[in-house]
């Protein structure tokens, strides 16, 4: 999606200010502006009685207001202007998902760390008892 | 680093008016999922928004105006369960205020009664003050939001990229 910022006019700044005051008319504790001009932005900072947060217009209003995923780049298909990626998680998540992806065609993971095994005693117990020849054959393999 | 020893405060409408007074920035993140929920609690966040962004990112949606009521729904629950102090503001899905000050407070009161939401976002204009003013009404605060309304994007010239 594209947007196009807001209040880059005197006469659209103009209503966009009208629409902020019919919301603390009708009683909002707080006012966010999304991408607007700066100026709308700051303007309505200094006349509302109420905090006001930016979202993508600058760096005037009583508070700021970002997207979690924006942080992160983690949503690649659109980086919006005012977005800042403070770290980007896309190249670590691809380099963990190949690892992974590669140890399990190359049975590398799960290793003998990751992994919980019977007894000495019980595999010999349960592998008699179930006539498993596999691990019989595995086991007298290990004793010679 | 910040002190996660020191006992805090929950944050409230009147603490965020003092912050307000005494030049000291308001952060408000939006958040949609348990883990971030907790971390952003845990680091002191003011304002925890369930957005509906949350829906493009976490199920793919292209725009916010087609993510869900229950959608929301799920991811405020989730940041209800990660968050102790920050103030819980639910971003309203689209058309779910829009019809009617009855639609508006029904659906607002949903977001207290089964997410233990505290406050709503709604995008609005002058058309909508009037269903904004009866959640108010209503008794459930409201942060008005403007500007870029994602709501209302084909009115205010922006365009959906095509597939």
């Amino acid at each position: 999606m594209v947007f196009f910022a807001q209040g880059k006019t005197s006469d659209r700044a103009k209503e966009l200010i009208d629409d902020a005051m019919a919301m603390v008319d009708a009683g909002c504790f707080s006012i966010m502006c999304e991408v607007t001009s700066q100026e709308v932005c700051e303007y309505l900072t200094e006349i509302l009685p109420v905090p006001v947060i930016s979202l993508g217009a600058g760096n005037r209003a009583h508070g700021v207001h970002i997207i979690t995923s924006d942080l992160f780049h983690l949503y690649e298909e659109h980086t919006p202007r005012h977005s800042k990626i403070y770290h980007d998680l896309i190249p670590i998540m691809e380099n963990v998902f190949t690892q992974y992806r590669d140890e399990v065609k190359s049975r590398v993971y799960p290793g003998p760390e990751h992994t919980v095994y019977m007894n000495d005693q019980e595999i010999a117990k349960f592998a008699k008892e179930m006539n498993w020849e596999t691990k019989l054959a595995e086991l007298d393999a290990a004793r010679k | 680093m910040t002190d996660l020893s020191v006992p805090r405060k929950k944050i409230t409408i009147r603490g965020l008016q003092k912050k307000m007074q005494e030049g000291e920035g308001i952060v408000q993140m939006a958040i949609y999922d348990y883990r971030s929920a907790v971390i952003a609690d845990r680091l002191g966040i003011d304002i925890l928004c369930v957005s509906d962004t949350g829906g493009m990112v976490l199920f793919g949606h292209e725009s916010t105006v087609t993510v869900s009521f229950e959608e929301v729904m799920m991811m405020s629950q989730a940041v209800d369960r990660g968050s102790k102090y920050g103030l819980r503001m639910v971003d309203m899905p689209y058309w779910s205020f829009h019809v009617s000050p009855e639609q508006a407070v029904e659906n607002a009161g949903k977001f207290i009664s089964r997410a233990n939401a505290e406050v709503m976002k709604c995008e609005g204009n002058q058309h909508h003050a009037k269903n904004i003013e009866a959640i108010v009404k209503a008794g459930i605060p409201v942060q008005g939001h403007i500007g870029v309304t994602p709501m209302r994007m084909p009115q205010l010239g922006g365009f959906f990229r095509s597939r």
